[in-house]
């Protein structure tokens, strides 16, 4: 419980659980100035240290706060990639849909910014998804900024 | 890059995940091989082929998705010119 003089001269008794605040900054004190929770970190879960990785995913509490990922979980969205290596690999650490290739084939940034025009020479082609020998859907979109040899042959 | 479609198996059926396994073992392809069922993608490339095609059937798609070449039979030199 704590006395504020204000201007006007009248009485302030501040009680902190009045406000519902507590001592979040963690400084000994309890004021009503003190943000309800998590504003010291920006906003990372406490811990005050941007720069640190505590999941061990190679992203900063900074960085996981920024993209909205759990700094205190390695894989956020649960697809088996860590948050990192889907920065790296130009997938989404939040969709568990979208994760690099099992084959090993990187996606390109630019995945999201074509659109096709068609199935002829000098149009952008329309994508097209089809199985791999992983059993996963592959795109031709995803790979939007290398040259590409596509062969269709048959078994016989 | 190259991806390979299989358009069919020998007894003309569709390629199952193993058989695209197996194609990729057999000649150690580290890049895709994926199966384009009843060769559906195939002739949407070759609209323009009159209703015939010839094995390898190939697309050149450069830099920016864009379809450079399409043709009956391989195109190396087109697609390394475009690396």
């Amino acid at each position: 419980m704590r006395a504020l003089w204000l201007p006007g001269s009248f009485l302030l008794l501040g009680c902190a659980g009045l406000f519902g605040a507590e001592d979040t900054a963690d400084d000994g004190t309890h004021s009503i100035f003190d943000a309800p929770d998590d504003t010291d970190d920006g906003g990372n879960g406490g811990d005050d240290d941007g720069g640190a990785d505590p999941d061990d995913d190679g992203l900063t509490n900074d960085e996981e706060d920024e993209l909205g990922t759990d700094p205190d979980e390695a894989d956020s969205d649960g697809d088996g990639v860590g948050d990192g290596e889907e920065l790296d690999q130009n997938t989404d650490p939040l969709d568990e849909d979208d994760a690099p290739y099992e084959g090993g084939w990187a996606k390109d940034a630019c995945r999201s910014e074509v659109e096709g025009e068609g199935w002829r020479e000098g149009d952008v082609s329309d994508n097209f998804v089809l199985s791999d020998q992983f059993g996963e859907d592959v795109s031709l979109h995803d790979f939007c900024d290398r040259t590409i040899y596509l062969v269709f042959a048959a078994f016989w | 890059m190259i991806i390979e479609a299989i358009t069919e198996i020998d007894d003309g059926s569709a390629p199952a995940t193993e058989d695209l396994v197996t194609w990729a073992e057999t000649y150690g392809l580290t890049m895709p091989v994926v199966a384009d069922e009843g060769s559906t993608l195939m002739w949407k490339y070759a609209a323009n082929e009159g209703g015939s095609v010839g094995l390898p059937f190939t697309v050149v798609i450069d830099r920016g998705v864009v379809i450079d070449s399409i043709a009956s039979g391989t195109q190396v030199d087109a697609a390394v010119g475009l690396l």
